[in-house]
């Protein structure tokens, strides 16, 4: 019994002890499933989130996007809207002036003339209005060439000049010798801020002073930075107002000045134009005595044309060149639509001419490293001309030129210029080019001047001439106080209407023969063309307007038919002038 | 008796079930007196879980009047116990104290169609046949699904996501990835708990892992709804189920589609997901079910829905397990629809609600 028991209770210590061990498992068991059940929701919550988390960002991601595009929406209806009324304005401004010619009374005179101002008014608000819209889309930038801040500031105080005596002001301008002439910049919109600054200061002034100055205020080796102000000593602007006054509309804030006009746009749109060019605007004023205003803005310096050439050309020979280079006008060439040729063995030589010639804008260039070579790609292509080297491996320029003049014959085709590049200078070397059938001698080594030179001689004259007139666009572009090629633009579509059917008709009178009816159209064409600059189109019509008048008609169709090309590039030049 | 005849069989199973299934463990051990030496204390308590887990779903199958349920289930539960080194036999005798319990202590005027549902419960158990892997290497994306569930079970979330990220670049859809990877892997890891290959702690961390990854494609395709009214959609998942990724993919699938869609996760109060039907203003209610236990619930729910006047309108469809087990219980529950599957389910909603009808 007592030994049983011992075992037995043994067994029941065992079992007891198994039980309390399961039971334990049991319960970790069922905790650690609890657990992980609430780890689990805890993460699905978690993603809920996530997910929550992501949509409401790309719902805020497209709405931003709506945002944008909402924006830029209503600036390029505003840009296409003021441009729609800026097209009729320039013809109401233009028939005014045309009408204002003719006869009429005083009476009338006066109401044609506060049509004009009226639409002249009308017209500057509405280019504000354009140049804010553009600044707003993101679309305005800056047309960098050379500016000459003197001519600038001649040009500028000539133009408000007449405003500024209606208001028994006085004008005066400074500028520091310092300030190089040939800085790179935007002149175009520097002389919108400088006039909007002017005419700002004129409003504001009567029987006072205007002064405006440039000072160089940083020089380093790649640019300069101006210090340019603009002080009136007119009625001032209080505290409170300056700050606001770069804002779009300030002006309509400011009840002391509602006689004045204006859309209020003006410095604002200076304020973005001088940050678009990476400077700075602001004013100093006190009331009753006077404003400042002042803009920082830097401009490069442009390089130095000798150091562009160092490459292209030796220095020994560059200093005589130089000279004469003033003397020659620059070739201004368009896209040629024939190749020139260049036959040279040495490489750095054919590529030297090259450079020359792209200095020129001639880009369409072939080469041959030889006689054989050139004759073989002349024989396949049409060249304007053949610059030759005379001493070359496996067939020589004497020798290609030959063939090439016997081959010209044979296929009835036109001579084409071909100069001989030689470092030859002797008379008789000269001799023998010229009777082995070239035209002209180049000396090596070929440099800038010479090679232009004979790129007037011998080019035809539709790729030296130049197609249009800068000088008269300039002054057309002048009409328009803002700068802003507006004018011109109008014109060069009235001129884009109607010379399509001139053209037509006088290959239609040139076929019929009728010389007198030819002169008088052609002649008509001639002024319309010179009046918007277009200066080789202009010249042909002339030739043909000379000849009909002598009755000289015989070559007059084939001339009619060369107006047609010269058109189309004037219509390229001009429209890439105003886009 | 007759205050609890206000009750059906189904309901009254429900009520009862804990008591039963303490009776039922009862007799399985008298009968069984090695169980106790085969598997502990630890086992007895299992077998009251089961036992308690079988009425619920016999219950729910009576509820519904679908005896589908508890048949798919019997084949769930031997493939369980298989596991469990509970033989087919052990499973046997546990169903037919089940029956015997009811029989003595369970009173309803329906018992009748209770005990024929577990009889057929009964005869399943020998005809049950062991599930194959969800997993097939030559099926569409396989062996990425293959590769995929391994870096998941050995814990490696990163080569996983990496995994994804890969098949993406290579231009493999998002759907595509859903069903073919995510869907796979997670039958796949059920199937793998159920056969014990894997522990219960796997499984979450698995389910987790694959949560995270979706979460984290989000902003891949996830953008603001093209067009000015998109339909809407609400989605949940009804009772305490941890089985929520599957509706959560349903949704996502929605959103691919261009509707605008909410998911409200699972252990929402009815009151709530009604309240957010009429804040969405939406168009459609997905319902998600899982558990079969949980399939009176919907109906529960669905009903309050129609009560509602400002959700009555609303077209509801329903998925989950016990829908494709039983293809006609959609109706049951009161819902307009059904879908086996996430595309099936789209094409349902766009015949529920046209895109034409909205403004």
């Amino acid at each position: 019994m007592n030994t049983m028991s011992n075992a037995e209770h043994e067994i029941m210590v065992l079992r007891k002890t198994i039980e309390d061990l399961s039971h334990q498992i049991i319960n970790s068991k069922h905790q650690e499933e609890r657990i992980l059940s609430e780890f689990s929701s805890m993460n699905s919550e978690l993603v809920n989130l996530q997910r929550l988390l992501a949509k409401s960002n790309a719902e805020l991601t497209a709405a931003r996007e709506e945002a944008v595009h909402a924006n830029h929406a209503r600036a390029r209806f505003l840009a296409i809207m003021t441009h729609e009324i800026r097209t009729p304005m320039n013809g109401v401004i233009g028939m005014a002036d045309i009408l204002l010619s003719s006869d009429l009374s005083d009476e009338q005179k006066r109401s044609v003339m506060l049509i004009q101002e009226s639409a002249e008014l009308l017209l500057g608000m509405i280019n504000n209005m354009l140049d804010l819209s553009k600044m707003e889309a993101g679309k305005m930038q800056l047309q960098e060439s050379t500016v000459n801040m003197r001519l600038l500031l001649d040009h500028i105080i000539r133009l408000i000049e007449p405003k500024v005596r209606e208001n028994e002001n006085t004008i005066s301008a400074f500028i520091d010798y310092r300030v190089e002439s040939d800085l790179i910049g935007d002149g175009g919109r520097i002389r919108q801020i400088l006039l909007n600054l002017l005419s700002n200061a004129n409003k504001f002034t009567k029987n006072g002073k205007i002064e405006i100055s440039i000072q160089l205020k940083e020089n380093s080796a790649n640019s300069q930075a101006l210090h340019i102000e603009v002080s009136d000593t007119g009625i001032g602007i209080a505290p409170d107002h300056q700050k606001n006054l770069f804002q779009p509309y300030a002006q309509a804030d400011r009840p002391e000045q509602q006689d004045v006009e204006g859309t209020g746009l003006g410095l604002s749109i200076c304020k973005s134009l001088v940050e678009l060019m990476e400077g700075t605007i602001d004013l100093k004023s006190d009331k009753g005595k006077g404003s400042t205003f002042w803009f920082d803005i830097p401009l490069k310096k442009s390089p130095k044309e000798a150091e562009l050439l160092v490459q292209t050309r030796p220095t020994r020979t560059e200093q005589p060149g130089r000279q004469e280079e003033s003397a020659m006008p620059p070739l201004a060439i368009g896209q040629i639509e024939k190749p020139i040729l260049i036959v040279e063995d040495n490489p750095i030589n054919s590529q030297v001419i090259q450079l020359q010639l792209k200095k020129m804008g001639i880009t369409n260039v072939h080469t041959a490293s030889n006689g054989q070579e050139a004759v073989s790609i002349y024989l396949s292509h049409n060249y304007l001309m053949v610059l030759m080297d005379n001493r070359m491996p496996v067939m020589d320029g004497f020798q290609a030129t030959r063939k090439i003049r016997e081959l010209e014959a044979a296929e009835m085709r036109v001579a084409i210029p071909i100069i001989a590049l030689t470092a030859n200078t002797s008379q008789e070397d000269r001799q023998r080019c010229l009777d082995v059938g070239m035209d002209d001698i180049l000396t090596k080594p070929v440099n800038l001047d010479s090679l232009t030179r004979i790129m007037h001689k011998w080019l035809p004259v539709t790729v030296t001439e130049k197609i249009l007139d800068m000088s008269v666009i300039q002054e057309i572009i002048e009409l328009n106080e803002a700068g802003d090629p507006e004018v011109l633009r109008t014109l060069i579509e009235m001129y884009q209407s109607e010379t399509p059917k001139k053209l037509e008709r006088l290959r239609t009178l040139a076929a019929a023969g009728d010389a007198e009816a030819l002169a008088d159209a052609a002649h008509e064409l001639k002024s319309g063309s010179l009046s918007i600059g277009i200066n080789h189109l202009s010249q042909l019509l002339s030739e043909i307007e000379k000849r009909s008048r002598q009755q000289d008609i015989q070559e007059i169709p084939e001339m009619v038919e060369a107006l047609f090309p010269a058109y189309e590039k004037a219509k390229q030049e001009l429209e890439q002038l105003v886009n | 008796m007759a205050l609890q005849e206000k009750e059906t069989a189904g309901q009254q199973l429900i009520i009862e079930a804990d008591r039963l299934a303490e009776q039922v463990t009862h007799m399985q051990y008298l009968k069984q007196p090695d169980l106790y030496q085969r598997f502990g204390a630890k086992g007895r308590e299992r077998t009251k879980q089961d036992s308690l887990y079988s009425l619920s779903y016999l219950a729910e199958s009576v509820l519904m009047k679908s005896p589908a349920l508890f048949i798919n289930y019997i084949s769930w539960l031997k493939l369980l116990l298989s596991g469990y080194r509970v033989t087919e036999e052990d499973l046997i005798v546990n169903l037919v104290a089940i029956k015997k319990v009811l029989l003595e202590h369970f009173e309803h005027h329906d018992k009748p169609r209770v005990v024929d549902y577990l009889d057929m419960g009964i005869d399943h158990v020998k005809t049950a046949e062991l599930q194959q892997s969800y997993i097939m290497v030559n099926s569409t994306l396989g062996a990425e699904a293959g590769e995929y569930l391994e870096y998941l079970l050995q814990a490696d979330r990163k080569q996983a996501y990496t995994l994804i990220i890969t098949l993406l670049d290579q231009g493999i859809s998002i759907k595509d990835i859903y069903i073919h990877i995510f869907q796979k892997s997670q039958y796949e890891i059920g199937r793998l708990w159920q056969i014990s290959r894997i522990n219960v702690a796997q499984e979450h961390y698995c389910t987790a892992a694959t949560q995270s990854i979706i979460s984290r494609l989000y902003p891949y395709w996830l953008q603001a709804s093209g067009s000015e009214r998109p339909r809407r959609l609400v989605s949940a998942c009804v009772g305490a189920e941890q089985h929520e990724i599957g509706i959560r993919m349903l949704t996502d699938f929605f959103e691919m589609d261009g509707w605008d869609t909410y998911y409200l996760g699972a252990n929402v109060p009815d009151h709530s997901l009604i309240q957010s039907i009429a804040d969405y203003k939406a168009d459609m209610v997905a319902i998600s079910v899982t558990m079969t236990f949980h399939v009176h619930l919907v109906h529960e729910l669905i009903e309050k829905i129609r009560a509602s006047e400002k959700t009555a309108h609303i077209k509801i469809i329903v998925g989950g397990l016990p829908f494709n087990i039983d293809q006609g219980l959609w109706k049951l529950v009161g819902a307009d629809g059904y879908a086996p599957d996430a595309n099936k389910a789209i094409q349902l909603a766009d015949t529920l609600v046209p895109v034409a009808e909205l403004g």
